[in-house]
């Protein structure tokens, strides 16, 4: 949590933009920093959440799915189609249904422009999707960064090919059509209704009850009717 | 090769010329034939020294230099293909085969297929699962391909409707060190013998596809749904936005950005940034978001 909210803050706008930070000093420190924190983050255990991962009962699962089951929990009455990859630090609710060449909790794209070279981010946490979630065919769902976890509400449906990125809090009763993109730490509310290839901004919020029609582009918060 | 030999049946000939392979209006191979449909790509023939042969609109065939060997066709760019597919026989113009080199310490999942020949893997390579990787793949050290994606495909093209010839790939793919390729992206093999090419640590969201003989430069940021059509050049430190379309033959150039969702058609210069469909000067851009 401390380690979060230090990188929201560097992140934010006015000390991205001011003068220290782009110091050549600043920027080795930081650097260092980061490239540490990768090496050494993916060693410890200390914010990876799922720990023993467990299998209900009465799953379809297909034999050419891959799934990490140390590290995954699955709920009762799940359909989980061919060449599914889940990641680690999943957790799957009951009766959730996942198409084929859907990809789990996979890593973010989170990436640092310093010092004149780009520097990724290790992310450390993972997914949550709700009961009666349908996930279509080859739809992402990237998992968080730090120890937080991208959600997916319950009864939400999220269609094929769309991208949900990392650190995202989706609602209950959501509908996100085909070939839409999520950026990042986007928070949607319960009830929403995306259409076809829509792009939805990083970070910004989405009220209940918003309904985006197709081939939207939407950079700013929306507030519900 | 004369130009003359190989040209297509609607084909006319404006001026013979001799070839040696094939190429896109960015790339430099020896002698290379390309084609050309707008007006600003007459001085990107001009600029690169590598051209010999173009096919060309009847209204252009005029104002291409008289060095260059000429050919006019009403639809260029299924002349240049009907070209491609009649070079199939000739082995100078395939990419040879060659033994896999797949370096001990990459780490590849027992679920990933690769191709039996033409595949080299350099250093720390990380293949994740389902990855699929076909003939004449290039990775260099510490690239990371993630799960479900598929690198080296054919190009597909609108055969059925428009007369299209069924492609027949002699190139292939190759990705510099660091680069890094998140789930669900396609790559797309050059139809040429040459490669289609993602440079020094540049890192591709999911989702991605990338068309053939596109040659994106170093230490670029890829969204998620972005679809680069062919022969494309992308400069260096380029950001390109989530669910980008960028047409084919294009220029975009260094330090540009391009924003969420918008289409890119025409050439873009250095430090420009993409709204919608406008390119504003990046310094600019700032200076009015930064008024408001």
């Amino acid at each position: 949590m401390i380690l979060q909210k230090i990188f929201q803050r560097l992140k934010s706008a006015d000390v991205a933009d001011s003068w220290l930070m782009h110091t050549s000093v600043m920027q080795y420190f930081i650097k260092v920093c980061l490239t540490f924190f990768n090496y050494l983050a993916p060693k410890t255990r200390l914010c990876q959440r799922v720990k023993a991962g467990s299998l209900g009962k009465e799953n379809m699962i297909h034999p050419t799915a891959i799934i990490d089951y140390d590290q995954v929990i699955i709920g009762d009455s799940c359909v989980i189609e061919g060449k599914v990859v889940i990641e680690k630090n999943t957790i799957i609710g009951n009766h959730v249904t996942i198409g084929e060449g859907a990809v789990i909790g996979s890593e973010g794209f989170e990436l640092r422009r310093i010092a004149g070279e780009i520097i990724p981010v290790a992310h450390l946490g993972g997914v949550i999707i709700h009961d009666n979630v349908h996930i279509g065919p080859h739809a992402c769902v990237d998992k968080s960064s730090f120890s937080e976890y991208t959600e997916i509400g319950d009864s939400s449906d999220i269609m094929a090919a769309v991208q949900v990125g990392h650190g995202i809090k989706i609602g209950q009763n959501v509908i996100v059509m085909e070939a839409t993109m999520i950026g990042g730490y986007a928070k949607i509310g319960n009830r929403v209704k995306i259409g076809r290839r829509c792009s939805i901004s990083d970070g910004i919020s989405l009220d209940d009850g918003v309904d985006i029609p197709d081939y939207t582009v939407v950079t700013r918060e929306m507030k519900g009717p | 090769m004369r130009l003359s030999d190989f040209l297509p049946e609607k084909s006319e000939i404006v001026r013979d010329g001799d070839f040696l392979s094939l190429g896109t209006l960015f790339s430099h191979y020896p002698k290379q034939i390309v084609y050309a449909v707008r007006e600003n790509d007459i001085k990107k023939i001009i600029e690169n020294s590598s051209v010999s042969c173009v096919i060309t609109t009847p209204s252009l065939a005029s104002r291409i230099p008289q060095t260059i060997g000429t050919a006019s066709d009403p639809d260029p760019r299924r002349a240049f293909y009907t070209l491609q597919l009649a070079l199939v026989q000739h082995p100078e113009f395939v990419l040879q085969p060659f033994p896999n080199q797949i370096s001990p310490s990459a780490k590849i999942h027992p679920s990933a297929v690769i191709s039996a020949r033409s595949v080299s893997l350099g250093r720390d390579v990380v293949i994740e699962k389902n990855v699929v990787i076909n003939e004449q793949t290039i990775i260099d050290e510490g690239s990371i391909i993630r799960s479900n994606s598929i690198i080296g495909n054919s190009p597909s093209t609108p055969h059925a409707a428009t007369n299209f010839p069924v492609i027949q790939s002699f190139g292939g793919v190759h990705l510099h060190c660091e680069v890094d390729i998140h789930a669900n992206n396609q790559i797309n093999r050059a139809i040429f013998r040459g490669y289609t090419e993602i440079g020094e640590q540049t890192k591709l969201d999911n989702l991605n596809i990338i068309g053939q003989g596109t040659m994106i430069g170093k230490r670029c940021l890829i969204c998620a749904g972005v679809t680069i059509g062919e022969s494309i050049l992308v400069g260096n430190d380029t950001w390109i936005g989530p669910n980008v379309t960028l047409g084919n033959q294009i220029r975009i150039g260094n330090n540009s950005y391009i924003t969420i969702g918008s289409t890119v058609t025409q050439d873009m210069d250095d430090n420009k940034v993409v709204k919608d469909n406008y390119a504003i000067d990046r310094k600019r851009f700032r200076k009015v978001i930064r008024g408001m």
